[in-house]
């Protein structure tokens, strides 16, 4: 029983000395170190576990940042709005010409999957993360919850929308490989099945560096670091 | 050459940070209904029917907010009860803070027809659904922070603070504007009411300063700590000015002041008070949300593409809702006419 016809100055004392223990102890967390940008994926990708079997490795030596992934992308999967499934970042501190292309990294463990209130963000049985037009309410949870920052809102169709590595292009027209790595100049985009030696072998040879691996999604983008 | 800088955000932060401060007082208000309750608690009484009301405007206010929020409102009603998601943050504020309502408008109801003894368990039940509600949201606004400032049981404190002390605040206001509205008089219950709220919420301004007191200290003494960027940001960076004027000064010590200076308990004085309470509180999320997303998840790759100012459709949507939560509070205490202390259930047996 809580009672407060005490003294004021002497119930807050107590109060204080009590609940600042308690607070004491939860706002001093373990140590976390802020997380790289880089990093090699600390998830073995020959797992047969994952559900995803398909991968695609960008070579950012090769990138100048022309944009004709995301002129394709936009071709292919009809966004005529703003907005674009890839977005290709500019580096800003000013050491030297950079560019990042992201998109939808396909993670293993999505955290978009997790947030999504009526399940409109989902994994198809292939694995591909997807998003359901139909459920999507367009609460931005998804967006917020991406480490990559990798969805936006597509406004003709009243939905968020991401890259699923073009699944109903590659259905339509019968193609093997995504629009963006199709139409790019300089080959900085490679797309194969993670269980084809050839590409598998090609991305641990490039370290199998991901965007933030500290976040434990488990991407399936790899990035091959410039020079 | 397409190249694009700017970082993908919600444009409507303004709209984001009055639903979450409306969930507050929604939660905080459920919690002081069901301390009014208590046998220990007897002084707040004289809040209980204003706080059972308020559950249920600040509720329908925070309804609407999302509703603009979002792109399909219907769909998210829909939706939300045929598929469920049962690990989103999300999914669980609108279910419980739907359930909150819903126990509340069953005590309204029986409010009105001297239920007794069963009305304290359906308040306790709402209370319950309450903290759930509260916990949620704080992980909900946890997490559009990346990197995060606030991260594991942070958060759930610092929303528990801040939701119980913008309950208290916005009783504050809600009870003093209807004294002078309604009947014009003030009395003795009334008066013990806000003094026993002043005691509670100078405690709350304590835990809330000590909240931020120590874990900014332990940021600042930890350059590698994720929160580090979000915590510079706020403290010298562009939204420092905000912060120390508003979150800390105008939201904290001078509160904090005028409640230590209010020994006799005069009604507006602690309104006015709980009035800079609510200030800070909107502004503390509304600086959470902009320092989350403000800084770039993907470091110097990134652009800062975040105004510090609300966009136009923005301000006006906020003002919409905060014109339906007036109207709301004011049409429910006309209709009620309150203003009656023999009514509340502690004066009956259970």
């Amino acid at each position: 029983m809580i009672v407060l016809n005490c003294d004021r100055r002497r119930f807050l004392r107590a109060a204080a000395g009590a609940s600042g223990l308690v607070l004491l102890a939860g706002l001093f967390p373990p140590l976390a170190a802020a997380g790289e940008i880089w990093g090699g994926s600390p998830f073995p990708f020959d797992s047969r576990n994952s559900l995803l079997r398909e991968g695609l490795l960008v070579r950012l030596g090769r990138c100048d940042g022309c944009g004709r992934c995301v002129e394709a992308c936009r071709e292919a999967n009809t966004i005529s709005g703003s907005g674009s499934r890839i977005v290709v970042y500019r580096r800003q501190d000013g050491a030297g010409a950079g560019y990042l292309p992201v998109m939808c990294s396909q993670c293993e463990r999505p955290p978009c999957v997790d947030v999504c209130p009526t399940k409109a963000s989902m994994r198809d049985s292939s694995g591909r993360v997807v998003i359901d037009r139909k459920l999507c309410i367009g609460c931005y949870a998804c967006l917020m919850a991406c480490p990559y920052n990798a969805r936006y809102f597509n406004a003709e169709l009243r939905a968020m929308d991401a890259c699923d590595f073009c699944a109903d292009y590659r259905k339509r027209s019968g193609r093997r490989e995504p629009a963006c790595v199709a139409r790019c100049p300089r080959a900085a985009l490679s797309y194969g099945s993670l269980d084809d030696p050839g590409f598998a072998g090609l991305v641990e040879s490039m370290g199998r560096n991901v965007l933030r691996p500290d976040r434990g999604t488990d991407p399936r983008v790899f990035y091959a670091p410039a020079g | 050459m397409q190249v694009i800088t700017a970082q993908n955000g919600v444009s409507s932060v303004l709209l984001f940070a009055l639903f979450s401060l409306l969930c507050s007082c929604a939660t905080g208000s459920a919690l002081v209904a069901a301390m009014s309750r208590t046998p220990g608690l007897r002084g707040l009484a004289p809040f209980f029917h204003r706080s059972v009301l308020g559950v249920m405007v600040f509720t329908g206010a925070a309804a609407l907010a999302l509703a603009l929020l979002v792109e399909e409102p219907w769909r998210l009603l829909v939706y939300n009860a045929i598929s469920p998601n049962l690990l989103s943050n999300l999914w669980w504020l609108t279910t419980l803070s739907g359930i909150m309502a819903g126990c509340m408008f069953l005590e309204f109801a029986a409010m009105h027809q001297n239920g007794g003894e069963s009305r304290f368990w359906i308040g306790f039940i709402g209370a319950v659904a309450a903290m759930g509600a509260n916990n949620n949201l704080a992980a909900l606004l946890s997490q559009s922070m990346d990197p995060p400032l606030w991260h594991g049981v942070q958060p759930l404190v610092l929303f528990l603070a801040s939701s119980l002390l913008a309950g208290f605040a916005a009783l504050l206001i809600f009870s003093w504007a209807a004294g002078c509205a309604v009947e014009g008089r003030r009395e003795r219950e009334f008066r013990q009411a806000v003094d026993v709220t002043q005691t509670v919420m100078l405690f709350l301004l304590l835990v809330l300063a000590m909240i931020y007191g120590v874990r900014f200290f332990a940021v600042w003494g930890n350059g590698a700590d994720p929160g580090f960027r979000p915590a510079k940001l706020l403290l010298t960076g562009k939204l420092s000015l905000r912060f120390w004027l508003v979150e800390v000064a105008a939201g904290i010590l001078l509160p904090a002041v005028l409640l230590l200076l209010n020994k006799k308990a005069r009604p507006g004085r602690a309104a006015l008070a709980g009035c800079l309470v609510l200030c800070g509180l909107m502004f503390q999320r509304y600086d959470m949300l902009l320092a989350g997303w403000s800084v770039p998840k993907l470091g110097e790759w990134q652009g800062q593409a975040m105004s510090l100012l609300p966009g136009g459709e923005d301000l006006l949507l906020s003002l919409l809702v905060l014109a339906f939560l007036g109207g709301g509070l004011w049409v429910g205490d006309r209709y009620c006419r309150f203003e009656r202390p023999s009514s509340h259930p502690l004066r009956k047996p259970f």
